[in-house]
């Protein structure tokens, strides 16, 4: 029984979610089949019902309608709010996106360089870090015939979902930004794949996914 | 001999599909009789006497001190250690009466609030002298009040607060010494949550004082109810469990989450400690139960509740077995005992402000934007009107760039934590 909050997959019969106290009513009956789920026309992954775009490739579903009146992210302004609604996908209920919006008090306690940094959280090697040093770097994976080793080198943690440029993480004062550099398989924060070269503020405490490696960004003790 | 503890359980869930594991709640309550009678006390006051307490704060300690030995009968039993940089035991364990009351009236008087505070020594002192009287046929109560962290002797904030956690949690277990502490004064010059584990390991309460006018009046009210105790030493067992048990909550009258779960093959057994007369107390347990082996409708046996406890030195006990029913009914399966979910509502609430406050203490506003937007979500659902304020009040301080206070989050604590009587 997946959450429909936070994606943790439960056990049949919850009556909230193990991870995130979410209500999981909407989910029951216990005795329903899951939910019928889709699979991807463009890349075949398999998606639970709730996603309206692939989360591996960020692809809608054949038939889906498109997102109404879909902006233009290039003529979008670059404040970090409106990048969520500029993605042109699914749009966070008001709770979250006051959580997503950056507020007066966070651009004090924002991450800073050299004190946060990324733990792999779903892939090869669960629990590899990467301290985050650099005002500007690259993450993706080796590609040996180029001699190209990107600053966060995600090779062999991902069987093979990471573009070699895949995102662009980016300190600004005491913004972290991710930028996701077009590649087919998508960036996602928060399980929500973002606009392509747009970048996209980062929270102490987000999940961001490069492909299939899910990395939470936590403060460097 | 009297009735005895009456059981009675419940499930969120009274049927279970043909297939796959699945997840059951399981209501125990248990509810005293009324004709107990009360038992004799074996009380403990430890008293912080830091400098931090100078002044107002310590002439209301006393007071509080002075009215609740006042209360005594004669068949109880007092002692009062405090402690600031050392610990001292102004009272040695004594029957009440004139001359305990003087005695400890003369010792509260040349008080004075110097140094660091040193609580673990403390603690060790007076569950020395508690734990001399300390068994079936008296109620063993330690009344903690402190307003500031706990320090090692050299008067560095003592971090590692495992230790006073474990020590509490021990005389709980081995002699049935329950803790109450109490918090005085600004909750941001102490921490409520270590207070707060140290009274769940101490089967007690923690009781948070802001007013100092207050805390005669709240000694009070934890006395009259530590008086009310008829039982002691309650355990609670389940047993020929059908799964795994994934949690175990009290959930009223105050919610507690227990961490570390005693499991002895297919067993479970919790000391509650002591019962209050009229004083009901009930416990969710979440089993998961593995597939059916046979994917065949019928009833199964769930587990077997058994609670035992001390009746004038006589052991007793009460066994109640849980059975659900296995089906493929569609409607069965969707059938759901409000009574449950309502309480584990009220449980998941409580854990979300656990979640609140770790993320008050780490700083991280994001997170705690999105707790507290689905904490309120529960509270209201649970027309807890005071709790939705205090969170009201919350977000809007987080929206003008501000910082949750710990007093805040001392009051969304104090409107969590209670449960409201069962229906």
């Amino acid at each position: 029984m997946r959450c429909p909050e936070c994606g943790q997959t439960n056990v049949a019969g919850s009556l909230f979610c193990e991870r995130c106290g979410a209500d999981l009513s909407a989910v029951q009956p216990a005795a329903d089949p899951p939910p019928p789920g889709w699979s991807c026309p463009h890349c075949d992954h398999g998606n639970p019902a709730a996603n309206v775009v692939c989360e591996a490739c960020g692809q809608r579903p054949a038939g889906s309608p498109p997102p109404s009146s879909p902006p233009d992210p290039v003529a979008e302004p670059a404040g970090p709010a409106r990048l969520v609604e500029a993605a042109g996908v699914r749009l966070p209920d008001p709770a979250e996106a006051i959580a997503v919006a950056t507020t007066p008090g966070q651009l004090a306690t924002g991450p800073r360089k050299g004190k946060v940094k990324l733990i792999v959280e779903q892939g090869m090697v669960i629990g590899k870090q990467y301290l985050l040093t650099a005002d500007e770097m690259l993450v993706g994976r080796e590609d040996a015939s180029e001699q190209f080793v990107p600053d966060i080198d995600l090779t062999g943690l991902d069987e093979g979902y990471v573009h070699r440029r895949h995102a662009r993480l980016t300190f600004e004062g005491s913004f972290l930004f991710v930028t996701h550099l077009g590649g087919h398989n998508r960036t996602f924060v928060n399980n929500r794949p973002i606009a392509d070269h747009l970048a996209h503020p980062l929270n102490v405490g987000d999940a961001v996914r490069f492909g299939k490696v899910v990395l939470r960004l936590v403060e460097a003790t | 001999m009297a009735d005895g503890l009456r059981l009675r359980t419940a499930l969120d869930k009274a049927y279970r599909p043909l297939q796959g594991e699945f997840l059951t709640t399981v209501l125990v309550e248990l509810t005293p009789p009324r004709a107990l009678t009360r038992l004799p006390l074996n009380l403990g006051l430890l008293l912080d006497t830091s400098e931090s307490m100078n002044g107002e704060k310590l002439r209301r300690a006393r007071e509080a001190a002075t009215a609740l030995i006042a209360a005594l009968s004669p068949q109880d039993l007092v002692t009062l250690v405090v402690f600031n940089s050392e610990a001292r035991t102004l009272l040695h364990s004594a029957p009440a009466g004139a001359a305990t009351e003087q005695q400890a009236a003369e010792a509260l008087r040349h008080l004075a609030a110097e140094g660091v505070t040193s609580l673990l020594p403390g603690i060790e002192s007076i569950f020395y002298e508690v734990s001399r009287h300390a068994g079936p046929d008296r109620t063993s109560f330690v009344l903690l009040l402190s307003d500031g962290y706990p320090t090692t002797v050299n008067g560095y904030v003592d971090e590692d607060r495992d230790p006073y956690v474990r020590r509490v949690d021990r005389e709980m277990h081995e002699r049935g010494i329950s803790l109450t502490c109490i918090g005085l004064g600004d909750a941001a010059n102490y921490d409520q949550g270590f207070l707060r584990r140290l009274a769940d390991s101490g089967n007690g309460q923690f009781l948070y004082c802001p007013e100092l006018t207050d805390l005669t009046a709240q000694f009070g009210a934890e006395f009259a109810r530590i008086q009310r105790t008829v039982l002691n030493e309650v355990t609670l067992t389940a047993r020929h469990l059908g799964g795994e048990v994934r949690r175990l909550w009290r959930v009223y009258p105050e919610k507690k989450l227990f961490d570390d779960l005693d499991l002895r093959g297919d067993a479970l057994s919790v000391p509650l400690g002591t019962f209050q007369e009229g004083q009901p107390q009930a416990y969710l347990l979440d089993i998961v139960t593995p597939e059916p082996p046979a994917a065949q409708p019928g009833r199964a046996r769930l587990l077997e509740v058994e609670a035992t406890w001390l009746d004038e030195g006589r052991a007793r006990q009460a066994t109640v077995p849980v059975v659900y029913e296995l089906t493929d009914n569609e409607r069965a399966l969707a059938q759901r005992n409000p009574e449950v979910v309502r309480l584990a509502t009220e449980c998941i609430d409580a854990l979300l402000e656990e979640q609140l406050e770790s993320a008050v203490s780490g700083g991280d506003r994001a997170r705690q934007t999105a707790v507290l937007a689905r904490k309120k979500q529960l509270t209201k659902r649970l027309g807890k009107v005071e709790a939705t304020r205090v969170l009201e009040e919350m977000e809007a301080t987080l929206d003008q760039g501000g910082q949750i206070t710990q007093d805040a989050l001392a009051r969304s604590s104090q409107a969590t934590r209670p449960t409201e009587r069962l229906g």
